[in-house]
């Protein structure tokens, strides 16, 4: 085996000896606990685990020729980890401690860690939460409870929210806390709108959802009360569950489309006098729309001053053209079910010119056939819009590759090796991949040019490249249990890394783009970095 | 005969009027028509042979809820005992509570207040809004109660039996009973009253202070101020022979101490022939009425009781009078003739009727335009695809060709156009082999007419015409067209000054259509089992819906 770079940590090696040494009275209880990390979280080039029993996070910084960890202190029982979007950071929720003899109570907290090594920031969210959604421009961030969560407390609210300028320093006002007025339930969700304009002023909304109604709280104005709109009337015995959400900057509205229910709902933002400061300007009229039976996804076509929602509903086996200012609908029956939808941009086979164009397809094995919907007159042309196209197998996922034109369908089933299709979206053409593993887990580098997999049984990973369809694989000093991309830096091409199983962590790192042996690194033991230093919180 | 009930200011009518009567013409004519090409009338000397065709038919329609006022509609809700009142410029809706059954419902014209009879309670509720909210206030009044009139002044309303309306029956309540409700943000009170057998219309004066309750005993007259307490409102008769004893001050009114017994008015031996066309004067001095069949026209002096008669030599079977009371038209068909009878002299001094001939045409009804500019003539008892335009300041006619039998005609508040609406005849306009005429002849439809220019655009509709409103600026209308059996939901947007019109398919049957003043917008109400409403700027032609009114009543901030 050709000698990769390594680097072996000191710190093992001082770990190893303190370990040895007989007849220590003051051994620290931390040298014998199980390390248990949440991540390993990706941004910019490093990687960050947390120690949740040291309460640190440990960043490790593959750009840097040393392979750098940094330790940075997280809030007490962290529980999850996860990046910011369109950011360089990672936020660690912690959910404080109740207090013990020797560790003063401590309140819940969102740490936030930057890739590049600045002072983390730590917001005090206060309660126990044990989830966080953000925007997606991760301007926002709200910490909340999910719906089967347990705070370890004597009492807790299920409807208590945090909410996080991210952008903002840490004060008193951020994060604010608040509860969202409930009828019973609990979140289970919690969406974000793009700026919305509402009396010519754009906000963020966070849209909580909950069963049977959703909350909408103006998180520009987060002093102002939340807005809690209704999705049945209190004697209505339907488990309705908001599912899915769309956002129409534009016509200033939001549809919801929620399980048991065979309505869509528009809410109409309409701006009204504020009563009072801190009342909201706006308020929400609700529009229900009939879609077919068991809609299951939508997406919104045409252009502002004629937009429609189009509704896909595998019960009534059709696509449904939705006008929400007349309440039309026009009804596309199709030939292959279908439960999903993908708006794209491309040429047909009968049109070189790109223009709007839907793929409606069935996952979850549901059938082997997609539709291509042609968008434009589609009122008046309805099934003549529609082609279908045959699959030699149902889909059970699909994954969009817009940069591509393409769309990768997964077939397989459950207990068989995998087999995928690259749907090309204007020659509506299928290229089907074999693969000898399963195809869970597998996973794109950040350019998109390869899929990778990484069975766990063999120290090997496979990929193939999406333009030549041509495979290859990696032979690896130990099977991988996950692969993580990292984008390219200055100049870089992206990486890929395995992970290995190893409680004092292990890694490979490959080149994404000439991903060879030769040039691989592993690195080991990096978890234990500093161990020494440590102490028990 | 524009708005009777409500002020023109108020919004627009949904009355179409083609004056008659519709109870004496059994069976189908006999008279022969070219059902396909342009039919010349008939003069009355033609006629000489022929049967009698049938009286001209009013059709009359009537609001159904939604109802608006100045910026927010109303529609009632009698399952829940809500009435939802919708903000036309936000959207946003409440659900107020009412009494038991809220089921008939009216707005003041041009305010913010509705008013709404709750069937199973006998009340009546007041709901007043403004930008705070809306609050509801119930008082008692007649049992069986399903019908409503506002004064156009707003300050009193009268709710009664009408056993003339839909699903009406006489079970339900007396015929005479009747509530005066006064509209006091202070404190709304109603006083019953007993007035004629079977009231058959409301008039108000002007000027709001004063209504006649017109029934088939006569009219009862109700003047407000005087009202305090419970009493009986002795009728003045329309029969020539069957004068109630007038006191020496001229009145028998409502309030009156000094009013005679309602015995007194009765005329129980009298063979009785119903009125037809009562109208009142705007400042309610004057009742007028044609007599079904008969070429009589009656005056009623309202101050004096006193009754005059004349006959005009043919039988009358219209009679609209001017908006500004100052005369009465009267088309004596037989003769295709057209009196202008001035109030009252024309009753008084027989030379100062103006008789005009309408040669070469036959007429049977007549609609005065709101501003009293002109008048159309036309007829409903025969296919005639002619309407006569008839300008009143110098006296002239002009005839406009139609492609389609007449049923009914509306103008626009500014009378500058003219809505008439045809009948269809029977068979499919798609069968094969037909030609263009019988297409047109099977097909529903209404023409809209220029009335400065004459000209005329008829439009075929894919279902009967049903509602429709004209805004208060007169610059569109709105027409609303439903056909579930071949699921026809469609309202029509028709520009009054280009003739475009603009279709907008609705995603439920249309029940209903008006204007709200205050934000331009026409509202489209729809059959749904949550409640459904569009908004249609008229301006624009921007549509915005709401469905579920007790899901957006329960919008909590």
């Amino acid at each position: 085996m050709p000698t990769p770079s390594r680097r072996t940590f000191l710190s093992l090696g001082l770990a190893a000896l303190a370990l040895a040494l007989p007849g220590c009275p003051e051994r620290d209880a931390l040298l014998d606990a199980p390390l248990t990390v949440l991540g390993p979280v990706a941004a910019a080039q490093t990687l960050t685990w947390v120690d949740t029993r040291a309460a640190a996070a440990r960043v490790l910084d593959l750009a840097s020729p040393t392979l750098a960890v940094r330790s940075v202190p997280v809030g007490l029982d962290p529980v999850l980890a996860v990046a910011r979007r369109d950011h360089d950071e990672v936020m660690v929720l912690s959910r404080g401690s109740r207090g013990e003899p020797g560790v003063p109570p401590a309140p819940g907290t969102l740490a936030v860690i930057s890739a590049a090594g600045a002072p983390a920031r730590t917001y005090t969210v206060g309660s126990p939460f044990n989830a966080v959604s953000q925007t997606s421009d991760g301007r926002f961030a709200i910490a909340h409870y999910l719906p089967s969560a347990t705070s370890g407390r004597l009492l807790f609210n299920p409807n208590e929210i945090a909410v996080v300028d991210l952008d903002a320093p840490p004060s008193a006002a951020n994060p604010a806390r608040r509860t969202v007025r409930s009828f019973g339930g609990v979140p289970n969700a919690v969406a974000f709108s793009p700026p919305m304009p509402i009396n010519g002023t754009p906000r963020t909304l966070a849209v909580v959802l909950s069963d049977a109604y959703v909350t909408l709280i103006d998180l520009t104005n987060p002093q102002r009360a939340e807005t809690t709109v209704r999705l049945t009337l209190p004697e209505d015995a339907r488990a309705i569950r908001p599912t899915q959400l769309l956002f129409d900057p534009e016509q200033s509205t939001v549809y919801a489309r929620a399980e048991q229910s065979n309505d869509v709902y528009a809410l109409r933002l309409a701006p009204v006098t504020p009563d009072g400061p801190d009342g909201n300007d706006f308020r929400p009229t609700i529009n229900q729309l009939a879609a077919g039976r068991n809609p299951s996804d939508m997406a919104l076509i045409g252009e502002a001053s004629a937009r429609k929602l189009l509704v896909v509903s595998p019960g009534s086996r059709d696509a449904r053209v939705i006008d929400a200012r007349a309440n039309t609908t026009v009804t596309v029956p199709l030939d292959a079910v279908a439960n999903k939808i993908l708006l794209f941009a491309a040429p047909s086979p009968r049109d070189a010119t790109p223009a709007p164009r839907a793929l409606l397809y069935a996952t979850g094995g549901l059938a082997s056939a997609v539709s291509f919907l042609e968008l434009a007159d589609l009122d008046a042309r309805r099934g003549q819009n529609v082609e279908t196209v045959q699959l030699s197998r149902p889909v059970l996922s699909a994954l969009d590759l817009p940069e591509r034109g393409a769309v990768m369908l997964d077939h397989t089933s459950a207990g068989t090796t995998g087999q995928l299709s690259l749907l090309d979206l204007a020659r509506r053409t299928v290229s089907p991949i074999f693969a000898e593993v399963p195809l869970q887990g597998a996973t794109f580098d950040s350019d998109r040019q390869r899929l990778w997999v990484a069975p766990s049984y063999t120290a090997r990973m496979g990929y193939i490249a999406l333009d030549t369809f041509g495979p290859g694989e990696v032979r690896l000093d130990e099977p991988a249990t996950r692969v993580i991309p990292l984008p390219g830096a200055m100049g870089r091409p992206g990486r890929v890394v395995a992970l290995h199983p190893a409680s004092a962590g292990s890694l490979t790192v490959l080149d994404a783009a000439n991903p060879q042996r030769e040039t691989a690194r592993v690195v080991r033991g990096f978890l234990l970095d500093s161990l020494l230093d440590r102490s028990a919180p | 005969m524009w708005l009777t009930a409500v002020p023109a200011a108020a919004c627009m009518s949904l009355a179409l009027h083609a004056c008659g009567d519709s109870t004496g013409g059994a069976g189908a004519p006999s008279y022969p028509y070219d059902a396909g090409a342009f039919v010349d009338a008939p003069s009355a000397s033609q006629d000489a042979g022929m049967t009698v065709p049938p009286p001209e038919v009013e059709e009359r329609r009537a609001f159904q809820t939604p109802q608006a006022g100045g910026r927010f509609v109303y529609v009632a809700n009698p399952t829940r005992d809500t009435v939802a009142v919708i903000d036309s410029s936000t959207l946003a809706i409440q659900s107020v509570e009412t009494g038991d059954g809220p089921t008939h419902l009216v707005t003041v014209p041009g305010q913010d207040i509705a008013l709404v009879i709750n069937v199973n309670s006998h009340t009546l509720s007041v709901l007043r809004t403004t930008a705070s909210g809306t609050t509801s206030r119930s008082v008692p009044i007649v049992a069986g109660a399903n019908a409503l009139a506002v004064a156009p002044d707003g300050r009193h309303a009268l709710a009664y039996f009408d056993s003339t309306l839909p699903g009406a029956s006489a079970a339900n309540g007396s015929f005479q009973d009747l509530s005066v409700i006064t509209l006091d943000p202070a404190m709304d009170r109603a006083v019953q009253l007993s007035v004629g057998f079977r009231p058959l219309d409301v008039l108000f004066t002007a000027d709001g202070a004063s209504a006649f309750v017109v029934t088939e005993d006569g009219i009862s007259i109700l003047r407000f101020a005087a009202i305090t307490g419970p009493t009986i409102v002795p009728n003045v008769s329309l029969e020539d022979t069957a004068i109630a004893p007038a006191g020496s001050d001229g009145g028998v009114d409502a309030g009156d101490a000094s009013a005679p017994s309602l015995d007194a008015t009765v005329d129980a031996g009298l063979a009785r022939v119903p009125a037809r066309d009562v109208s009142i004067t705007p400042d309610g001095r004057y009742a007028i009425a044609r007599i079904e069949g008969t070429s009589t026209l009656r005056l009623v002096d309202l101050a004096t009781r006193a009754i005059t008669s004349i006959d005009v030599g043919g039988v009358v079977t219209d009679l609209d009078v001017s908006p500004s009371g100052g005369y009465a038209l009267a088309v004596v068909r037989d003769r295709s003739q057209v009196l202008r009878v001035p109030i009252p002299m024309g009753f008084a001094d027989a030379t100062t009727i103006q008789r005009t001939d309408v040669t070469g045409e036959f007429v049977g009804s007549v609609t005065i335009a709101p501003d009293g500019s002109r008048a159309l003539l036309y007829t409903t008892a025969l296919p005639i695809e002619r309407v006569t335009l008839m300008e009143l300041g110098e006296p002239s006619l002009q005839v406009v060709r139609m492609r389609k039998a007449v049923r009914a005609v509306a103008f626009a508040p500014d009378a500058r156009t003219a809505l008439v609406v045809h009948t269809a005849v029977g068979g499919s306009p798609t069968e094969a082999g037909i030609g263009l005429e019988a297409q047109i002849d099977r097909s529903f439809g209404y023409t809209l007419v220029d009335t400065a220019t004459r000209f005329a655009k008829l439009q075929l509709t894919a279902a009967d015409v049903g509602p429709f409103a004209i805004v208060p600026d007169g610059s569109h209308a709105f027409v609303l067209l439903r056909d579930d059996a071949r699921l026809v939901a469609e309202a029509q947007r028709v520009s009054l000054r280009s003739f475009v019109i603009e279709s907008v398919a609705l995603g439920s049957p249309p029940l209903s259509v008006g204007a709200v003043p205050g934000t331009a917008r026409a509202f489209i109400g729809q059959d749904h089992p949550e409640g459904r409403i569009t908004f249609v700027d008229w301006n624009t032609g921007a549509l915005q819906s709401v469905t579920g009114f007790e899901l957006n009543s329960r919008v909590v901030d």
